[in-house]
């Protein structure tokens, strides 16, 4: 009996814009067991940065969380004050590494003192404990304890998004949400902090719920992967059965844009068009415009959820015969 | 880049700025000297000669005094006959050749004589002598040594005519109320600026920020002038003028004396913080959003920190160096107006002097005053510089 | 070539007009810019330009009351203020005609054929030797003009003027009295081309005729005696003509009985000194009032109103000039000096750093007082030339970062790369980046231009001969209680400033997207 450390249902996160409604998060559903990884791929704007925002209810005004359930080893914390998330859930129970990790660390703080914050505010910590507590976790990410007396300017790229990942785990958070951890990094750096993830995740026993537009860092990290367009889920399955059997086409598109080192040398498809407008998205299914499948029945009524596996579903009519047979 | 690196250069900066400042400053005063110094050393010469004609001197016995000067004429091409031809006669005289003339006539040869030399003299020391670039080079030195001579009239404001100390007084009162109404001002503008910024949209955000557009394109003087008129002839709470003297019977009672102050320079202040405190306000408004959508606020509220420590830990601290900034750039405006403004309430500072000079055509204390001004502007620059160095880790933190 | 594709610029101007309308600010300050270049053009059309150019002592001035308040006050006020007015004579008759009708009065003539011969004797006898005039005005207010102004016009040959009042029948005691002066004034004009003022405002004559047949006689003697004493009774303190309309009782000198309303009666003789007058010079009353216009006047008389309209241009006008020249200057030289980028960027910033840090104010008035003792005179431009020679060096700063950070993007190596110019690169991918922030820094520069003209006048500085708003707050600060002339130039300089900084803080919130956003 697995217990679910996060369950998201029904989530809806949208903006109340002057210019309309922008629906970053539409219905989204998924669950995540203790120590598992999830990769959430996509395009920009496809919601993906909304639904991390979401989770720490952490969403900028004009947005808000609309509807939905997302319970945090067994709290709902939709329905929780803000006092009280603050106190029980954000940081202690879920942390995030934002994304462009140089711009989170304040300039006029050393490291140290950003380090030692989330203990002295969740757990009392005095300011020089909470300093020492911290040269533990530097070292940790692989970097020298002394770095506590720095300024951020002085360190580079990839220090600082050690630093950042650092900070994240301060509290012992069972989730660890990491938005683009390596995008701006140069690809020496990815990979170190690739492995520095990879690490954490099995000697801490953390779920980390990877978001990127990047497949291929998600190949390396995630157990499970979420394949989101235009705030919903259009695919959601096991790695495996994701990249060696994807059913949807966006899904299918992103693999095959992906340039392959070794087999055989083919020409890069690319998707056509951009991603929707999210105040006005596409009637029927919101890939229709941009899918070498698209069929009658996808530009006029929304794809209804298929579940091709138990633990691999796929939001298409192109899996949804049954249902279009019974509308004739 | 180290601390002291910075500071040092600054401080380069700063004088080479000064210096700049001083040579064009110089240039102008050049083209107005031939006209007016040789004005203000006519008025000199007269001087002399009537001090002397009241202590019924001699001139001859005057002259005589200054005998081996005579021959300094080769460092002025235009005296040279005419001094050497007082030496001359000099001679004749001690040697007896004058017996033909009456007393009165070799007086009245030597004081011609001796007044060409003091004129001379004047001459030599206002550079007159010396082509125009050194001309400009001794203006500068002068006003580096606060060499600056006598005023031609009495300025009864400033107690004595010696140019220095008028321009110091002058400088020393214009700073005491300028910057009370400057330190209220910022204090204000931070506290509000920081409101507005977490209440954005909000009434208090709107107005301040109207408020602040309308303040900007106010005349400082003008409203001085408003609010004299409301708060004296109307209301009759205040004396009209910034400065009176005061009256013997509250000197050295400390409280008594504040009090005095206090109900002279309240208007004035009124007018400096009315004024300019929406401008300053606004500016840090500005700052402190684009601060607060900076990443490190969403993480400092996300990690747990406080709000009142997010806002008055993070977001200040971090806005403090822009803020130093945007105050040093306030600072200007408001100095500006702050100075045309004592004139409508009569306080005997800087802007005061300006306009005495100004009526008075007298170009230097124009130009004392000038450098004062130039000086202390810099002088507070650097410091702002000092200030900002201490606040941003960038410049602070060695590697 | 750099070729402009103008339905891109179409389209963009459309797409920022409709961004730029969701600012209210914005839009009041633009509904204001147009008022104010409305006012700045109008004067042309509506004023001579003398009151322009010779705003000092356009001869019109002389026509107005000094220090009077707008005519609108009437309608708050209790007391109400004389309008002007310019009183021609209801009669003109031959000097002749008024012998004759009092020959035939004091002779009880009524025989019309005798009356006619005595006329065609008069004429005869008297015909061009002086014309008599007749005028009426009636009083109808509180505070009485301070002034009468007789304008002779068109003199030919020297003339003896005498003016008669009478005043319309006031209370006192219980009885209806009316006083008659004549003669209330005497002077010799003098062939003149064009018209000739003469005041009566400071007329000792008038004063001592006054004293004499009206005030001696109705005043409180005490009351009398304490003025002669101290040399009230001289129209140097008090304007006979504010006495002439004050009426009868205790405390008239100080007006303590109020005025007389009713009917004035004057009358102008004029003779011919030597020989005779053709025709009758056109002799005309003015009343200058006690208040005057849409803003009343100065203490010269001057309307106020044209002074703010043409004062409108000026500022515009040097506003304008200003932020386009200091904006324009600060562009190129922070452009280049960030495309030239090495040595050329450090020195260029280097001279420009020294620049910026040299305080404008005590420059801008040594150089304004050296230009004034060099060239005798100190026109606006003067001041604005010299103030954008220092302006432009913060712009140039933030302009200079602004373009680096252009230069970085790639799109601008891109360019490069297809072999593109750095003149075409600068202009079709540098600038245009950098055009919304030029013209929100020129909208809000325009008012500093504004303030420090108002602020150099203040001291002193001015141009002598225009009219400036900064020159009439300066003119207006030993009269604070003529709130009409202190208010008008200040609020119009206000409004001014608000207008282009309401602009500017539009253009800018649309362009600071991090402003934008809320």
């Amino acid at each position: 009996m697995a217990k679910y450390v996060l369950e998201v249902e029904h989530l809806k996160t949208y903006y109340y814009t002057y210019k309309g409604i922008v629906r970053g998060v539409d219905d989204v559903s998924f669950k995540l067991e203790e120590g598992e990884s999830l990769g959430i791929a996509g395009e920009s704007g496809c919601g993906k940065s909304t639904l991390a925002f979401s989770l720490l209810k952490l969403v900028p005004p004009p947005g808000r969380i609309v509807g939905g359930k997302i319970v945090i080893d067994g709290q709902d914390i939709v329905k929780m004050s803000e006092s009280e998330v603050r106190s029980k859930i954000r940081w202690k129970k879920i942390s995030m590494v934002f994304q462009g990790a140089m711009n989170a660390l304040n300039p006029v703080y050393t490291v140290g003192y950003q380090l030692a914050e989330p203990l002295i505010y969740h757990k009392g910590y005095s300011k020089k404990e909470a300093i020492e507590e911290a040269k533990k976790y530097l070292e940790m990410v692989g970097l020298a304890p002394e770095i506590v007396n720095r300024y951020p300017h002085e360190l580079s790229g990839g220090m600082k998004q050690r630093v950042v990942i650092a900070m994240a785990l301060i509290l012992r958070p069972k989730i660890v949400i990491a938005d683009e951890p390596t995008t701006a990094l140069d690809v020496v750096v990815q990979a170190q902090i690739l492995n520095l993830l990879k690490k954490l995740q099995r000697e801490l026993k953390i779920s980390i719920i990877l978001i990127t537009h990047d497949l291929s860092i998600i190949a390396e990290l995630a157990d499970k992967v979420a394949v989101m367009y235009a705030g919903k889920i259009v695919e959601f399955g096991p790695l495996d059965k994701i990249f060696l059997e994807p059913k949807h086409p966006y899904t299918q598109a992103l693999l095959k844009s992906i340039p392959r080192l070794r087999g055989s040398k083919e020409k890069l498809e690319w998707i056509p068009g951009t991603p929707p407008d999210l105040r006005n998205p596409p009637p029927g299914c919101r890939f229709h415009p941009r899918c070498k499948f698209a069929m009658d029945i996808c530009r006029k009524e929304p794809p209804p959820e298929v579940y091709l596996e138990p633990d691999h579903r796929v939001l298409c009519w192109l899996y949804g015969k049954e249902k279009r047979n019974s509308q004739g | 880049m180290g601390y002291g690196r910075y500071l040092a250069f600054r401080a380069l900066n700063s004088l080479i700025v000064l210096l700049v400042a001083l040579l064009i400053a110089s240039l102008a005063f050049n083209a107005l000297a031939e006209k007016t110094i040789e004005a203000i050393i006519n008025d000199k010469v007269n001087q002399v000669r009537q001090q002397l004609a009241q202590r019924h001197v001699e001139f001859i016995n005057v002259l005589k005094g200054v005998k081996p000067r005579l021959l300094e004429w080769n460092i002025t091409a235009k005296y040279k006959d005419k001094l050497w031809n007082c030496y001359l006669f000099l001679e004749d005289y001690e040697n007896g050749k004058l017996g033909n003339m009456s007393k009165d006539d070799i007086n009245g040869v030597a004081e011609q004589c001796y007044l060409s030399y003091i004129k001379m003299r004047e001459e030599i020391s206002w550079g007159l002598n010396l082509p125009g670039y050194v001309r400009i080079m001794l203006y500068v030195w002068k006003s580096l040594t606060l060499d600056f001579g006598e005023a031609r009239m009495k300025y009864p404001q400033f107690g004595t005519n010696e140019i220095r100390t008028m321009v110091l007084i002058a400088m020393g009162r214009t700073a005491l109320l300028f910057t009370t109404a400057y330190m209220i001002n910022v204090a204000i503008a931070i506290l509000l600026g920081l409101q507005m910024a977490r209440k954005v949209g909000s009434p208090l955000d709107r107005g301040v920020s109207i408020v602040a557009m309308i303040s900007a394109s106010l005349p400082m003087f003008w409203v001085g002038m408003l609010l004299i008129y409301v708060f004296t002839y109307q209301l009759h709470i205040y004396p009209g003028v910034a400065m009176e003297p005061m009256p013997a019977s509250i000197k050295g009672n400390i409280l008594e004396e504040l009090k005095w102050w206090l109900w002279h320079l309240y208007v004035p202040i009124l007018t400096i913080v009315l004024v300019g405190f929406g401008g300053g306000a606004y500016s840090t408004r500005n700052l402190v959003i684009s601060i607060m959508q900076e990443d490190f606020v969403t993480t400092a509220r996300a990690k747990g920190v406080p709000e009142r420590k997010v806002i008055y830990g993070h977001v200040l601290k971090a806005a403090s160096p822009p803020i130093v900034t945007s105050i040093s750039l306030g600072f200007i405006g408001t100095f500006f107006g702050a100075i045309i403004s004592e004139v409508v309430f009569q306080w005997p500072g800087m802007g005061s002097l300006y306009y005495l000079a100004l009526s008075n055509a007298d170009v230097p204390v124009l130009m004392a005053n000038t450098f004062m001004f130039v000086f202390l502007f810099v002088l507070v620059k650097f410091l702002l510089e000092i200030v900002y160095g201490v606040l941003d880790p960038r410049i602070k933190a060695s590697r | 070539m750099i070729r402009i594709d103008w339905n891109e610029v179409k389209k963009k101007t459309r797409e920022f007009w409709s961004e730029y309308r969701r600012f209210k600010i914005g839009l009041i300050g633009l509904g204001l810019l147009v008022i104010l270049v409305f006012m700045a053009i109008i004067p042309s059309f509506i004023f001579p330009p003398a009151t322009y150019y010779n705003w000092n002592n356009y001869p019109g001035w002389e026509y107005n009351p000094r220090l009077a308040p707008p005519e609108w006050v009437n309608l708050f006020s209790a007391k109400k203020y004389t309008p002007p007015k310019t009183i021609e004579p209801i009669k003109v008759e031959g000097l002749w005609q008024y012998y004759a009708e009092v020959y035939i009065k004091l002779n009880n003539i009524t025989d019309e054929n005798l009356k006619k011969q005595v006329y065609e004797v008069f004429k005869q006898q008297m015909a061009g030797k002086g014309y008599v005039y007749y005028y009426e005005y009636d009083f109808k207010w509180d505070i009485p003009s301070n002034d009468l102004i007789i304008i002779v016009g068109n003199v030919s040959t020297t003339i003896k003027l005498t003016l008669g009042i009478q005043r319309p029948p006031s209370p006192y005691n219980g009885k209806l009295v009316s006083v008659s002066l004549y003669p209330a004034f005497t002077t010799t004009v003098t062939p003149t081309i064009g018209n000739v003022l003469i005041h009566l405002a400071n007329s000792n004559q008038l004063m001592q005729v006054l004293v004499k047949d009206y005030i001696s006689k109705y005043e409180n003697p005490e009351i009398f005696k304490n003025a002669t004493e101290n040399n009230i009774l001289s129209a140097n303190v008090l304007s006979p003509v504010t006495l002439l309309f004050y009426a009868p009782g205790p405390g008239m000198i100080y007006g303590e009985q109020g005025v007389t309303k009713g009917v004035y009666k004057f009358n102008i003789t004029v003779e011919a000194a030597n020989g005779t007058l053709e025709n009758p010079p056109v002799i005309k009353i003015r009343i200058p009032g006690s208040c005057y216009g849409l803003l009343g006047t100065d203490f010269r008389g001057r309307d106020i109103f044209v002074g703010i309209l043409w004062g409108s241009r000026v500022a515009l006008m040097i506003g304008i000039t200003y932020a386009i020249s200091v904006v324009l200057i600060g562009l190129i030289y922070g452009v280049v000096s960030a495309y030239a980028g090495g040595l050329v960027d450090e020195v260029m910033q280097r001279i420009n750093e020294v620049l910026y840090s040299i305080p404008l104010l005590p420059f801008l008035i040594l150089f304004a007082y050296t230009i004034r003792q060099l060239y005798g005179t100190l026109s606006v431009w003067h001041i604005i030339g010299v103030l954008i020679i220092f302006a432009w060096t913060g712009l140039a700063i933030v302009v200079r970062s602004m373009a680096l950070q252009i230069k970085e993007q790639p799109f601008v190596e891109a360019a490069r790369a297809i072999g593109a110019g750095g003149r075409r690169i600068v202009f079709k991918h540098i600038l245009p980046q950098l055009m919304p922030y030029a013209f929100a820094s020129m909208a809000l520069a325009v008012p500093g231009a504004i303030l420090i003209e108002a602020g150099l006048s203040f001291l002193g500085l001015s141009d002598p001969n225009i009219p400036t708003w900064g020159k009439m707050i300066y003119e207006a600060q030993n009269s604070l209680s003529s709130w009409w002339w202190v208010l008008s130039p200040g609020l119009m300089i206000a409004i001014t400033g608000m207008a282009f900084v309401f602009i500017g803080n539009a253009l800018d919130t649309i362009l600071n997207p991090r402003l934008r956003r809320l």
